[in-house]
């Protein structure tokens, strides 16, 4: 690639370039192609303007009203179609090889047949004259005036359309002139000076023809204008857009390309201390950056192994020294260590010795324990028995409580109903009262009745003797019967006095007996706590005995370990002479191994 | 082929009616030629029929011929006609020679099914035209068809095979 075609050039104008050329050719393409399609279109608009005529000129027609017809038709044409200046054919009819012309001028909007038989105009002046004679040959006719007066407009009429046309074809000849067979390409020629277009063809009937339309041609420097305008319209947008597509390029091509460069170029220089951007694009950009930042980790690995290798390096030189250092320091504590562990084996076998003694000591001593242990729990067990005897006791008691809670309870149910009937007995005594105060009225009312009834005994004289000692009999059951009253009275009063003494005397049993209930209450309480208390007397008694039991087993236990400690004591006075013994020998390994690390 | 035909036929006619309809404005009144006298009488000098309208017609025939058939063919409600030439024997001699024609009616186009002549009448030795029914009734402006002008135009625009508004072989 040359230093002048660069890659930012090639990706900024090659678009536009591009885009230029492709605009130019399709702006000619485009001009060629409107340019030939108004000249086509043109081309079909004279022929289908021309139809008409064509018609008219085959051989299945050839005049009259369908002649009128054909020239209505055209002429409808003709005026719908807005750049025709003017349009004419010459040539024959099929049907007897009749000479037609006609021509249309826009300017006019007319058409007129322009090809009349030799003395067309003679045979109708001829016509004029005989009508005229026979105007005046039936002057008196009106019938046939009115129908010669018809004829003569006809024929007046036709000739100033034979004089209009020949005019018109004069004028026509004038102004317009047919181009030469050499001008014509395709059938037209473009009037560029004039701005007409010509446009001649043939008839295409049998006995032949030719069409000669001239068009305004304005349309096609409309064409021309109209597509350099759209081209040039074209060109700025593609413009436009090739300029928006570079500047896109630019910034999604150049400026990472220039970036992932710029960042190349720093790696090079040793600086890998970089953010590469672009590396999460999904483009070559995005590869290149992700390729440049494998490249940038690797060379940032690489540094960072180097690095460490030298710093292992030192590690190592630095690890080496202080090894000896210490094997220096070792040799000497070790050698102090030793002694120390000899002299510590010494002191050990000693002490051990010593120690063996004290567990001999203690040993004895765990079984004067063992033994008051075992006195201990035997006294516990002892109180537990009384202590549960004592529950099974108080258990009792508890029981008798109840019972005599429950016979007090049934002593006051009784003395309440006693009291009860106390109270009834006073109330039937009132009732008694009651009775016998109606007694005692019967009795008075009874006296009063013997007191009657002696009067009228009385009156009576002798034969009332008897029915007075009736009377008087009476009288005597009144007297004892309210004697009677009055001794039941003294009676149920002392009764009620009786009543209410035993009513006061059951209610003070009654209180006694409450707190006779109350007593015992107090008592079952009582027995409760004392029956409770007994409870955790003996739980807790168990409670000791198991603890008395633990303890006689633990001084077991302790008595077995001593014994194995006794053991162990032996074991040790060995090992400390083992050890004083592997620590001479120890002694001399370390000197030797120092020996060999030193050399 | 037929179907273009028709539609030609039809776009044809319509255009005849177009046309006779605003030149027979001018002849709203009727007929030019007066109904002649006797013409039952007068001698047949050809016969034919107007085809119906569904009938395609056929291009061999001289164009006006044709013409007329697509003129006339919607009488009879579209079901055409058949037809009588009759020409006067007191214009035999004109009819003959292609003109020098006495003023008087000279022939007559009997379209015998619905009772109508289409009448050529001379004056001054040029054609008038005219149409009656058979019992005098004047149907000159019955119909754009039956006006005098259509005729006229019709036979002026024929003038290779008309003459003196007479279509004929003479010249």
């Amino acid at each position: 690639m040359s230093r002048f075609l660069t890659l930012r050039r090639l990706i900024i104008f090659g678009p536009i370039a591009v885009l230029v050329v492709l605009c130019s050719v399709l702006g000619t393409y485009f001009y060629l192609y409107s340019y030939g399609a108004t000249i086509k279109s043109m081309q079909s608009l004279s022929k289908v303007s021309a139809q008409p005529v064509l018609n008219l000129m085959k051989p299945s027609v050839g005049g009259g009203n369908y002649a009128n017809i054909q020239d209505g038709n055209a002429y409808n044409l003709y005026t719908s179609t807005p750049d025709l200046i003017f349009f004419s054919v010459n040539g024959q009819t099929d049907l007897g090889k009749t000479p037609y012309s006609a021509i249309y001028l826009a300017s006019e909007e007319k058409l007129w047949r322009t090809a009349y038989s030799d003395g067309y105009e003679d045979k109708l002046f001829k016509k004029r004259n005989k009508v005229a004679a026979g105007i005046k040959k039936y002057a008196n006719n009106p019938k046939r005036l009115k129908k010669l007066n018809l004829m003569m407009d006809k024929i007046t009429k036709e000739l100033a359309y034979y004089t209009e046309a020949l005019t018109m074809q004069a004028e026509v000849n004038s102004t317009y002139k047919r181009p030469d067979a050499d001008d014509l390409k395709d059938g037209f020629y473009l009037d560029k000076k004039n701005n007409l277009l010509h446009l001649v063809l043939p008839t295409g009937n049998d006995a032949g023809g030719e069409i000669w339309m001239v068009l305004d041609a304005t349309i096609l420097s409309d064409t021309i204008f109209d597509v350099a305008m759209k081209s040039a319209l074209i060109s700025i947008i593609c413009l436009i857009v090739a300029s928006a597509i570079s500047l896109f390029f630019s910034k999604q091509v150049i400026a990472p390309i220039k970036r992932i460069t710029a960042t190349m170029s720093e790696l090079t220089n040793g600086n890998y201390d970089l953010d590469i951007e672009d590396y999460e694009r999904q483009d070559e950009i995005g590869e290149m950056a992700r390729s440049l930042q494998i490249f940038q980790q690797t060379s940032v690995e690489k540094i960072r192994i180097e690095k460490a290798q030298e710093k292992e390096q030192k590690e190592k030189e630095r690890r080496q020294k202080e090894i000896q250092n210490l094997v220096n320091i070792f040799e000497k504590d070790s050698t102090k260590a030793v002694n120390t562990v000899a002299e510590t084996a010494t002191s050990l076998s000693i002490s051990s010795n010593e120690l063996e003694e004290l567990v001999q000591n203690i040993y004895e001593k765990i079984k004067l324990v063992t033994a008051a242990s075992n006195n201990t729990s035997e006294n516990v067990a002892s109180v537990a028995t009384t202590t549960q005897q004592m529950s099974s006791d108080i258990a009792e008691l508890t029981q008798q409580v109840s019972s005599s809670r429950k016979l007090v309870n049934g002593a006051v149910e009784k003395t309440k109903q006693s009291n009860e009937l106390a109270g009834k007995l006073g109330e039937a005594s009132l009732s008694i009262n009651k009775i016998i105060e109606v007694i005692q009225g019967i009795a008075n009312q009874i006296n009063m009745l013997a007191l009657n009834a002696t009067i009228e005994a009385a009156r009576a004289g002798d034969a009332g003797r008897g029915f007075a000692v009736v009377a008087h009999e009476v009288k005597e059951l009144a007297s004892q019967v309210g004697q009677a009253t009055d001794d039941i009275t003294v009676d149920i009063s002392n009764i009620q006095n009786v009543s209410q003494d035993v009513i006061s005397a059951l209610a003070a049993v009654q209180d006694d007996i409450e707190k006779v209930g109350d007593y015992t209450s107090n008592i079952a309480m009582t027995v409760e706590e004392q029956n409770s208390a007994a409870r955790i007397i003996t739980e807790n008694i168990n409670t000791a005995s198991a603890g008395v039991s633990d303890i006689d087993n633990d001084v077991k236990d302790i008595g077995s370990s001593m014994e194995q400690a006794e053991k162990a004591m032996g074991g040790i006075d060995k090992t400390a002479l083992a050890l004083s013994s592997q620590s001479d020998t120890l002694r001399s390994d370390i000197s030797g191994f120092l020996t060999k690390i030193n050399e | 082929m037929s179907i273009v035909f028709k539609i030609t036929n039809l776009a044809l006619m319509l255009g005849a009616f177009v046309i006779i309809t605003l030149s027979s404005a001018a002849y709203a009144e009727g007929s030019n030629a007066t109904m002649p006298e006797g013409w039952e009488e007068w001698p047949i000098i050809s016969s034919g029929a107007i085809p119906s309208n569904d009938k395609p017609i056929s291009e061999d025939l001289p164009s006006i011929v044709q013409e007329t058939f697509k003129m006339y063919n919607w009488v009879n409600e579209g079901h055409g006609t058949a037809y009588n030439v009759r020409v006067n024997p007191a214009q035999d001699a004109g009819y003959k020679n292609g003109g020098e024609y006495e003023d008087i009616s000279t022939a007559v186009l009997e379209l015998t099914d619905i009772g109508v002549i289409l009448v050529t009448e001379h004056l001054m030795d040029e054609p008038v035209y005219g149409a009656y029914t058979i019992d005098g009734k004047d149907m000159g402006a019955a119909h754009p068809s039956l006006a005098p002008e259509a005729c006229l135009n019709c036979h002026s625009g024929y003038a290779e095979i008309c003459v003196k508004g007479v279509c004929t072989s003479k010249k």
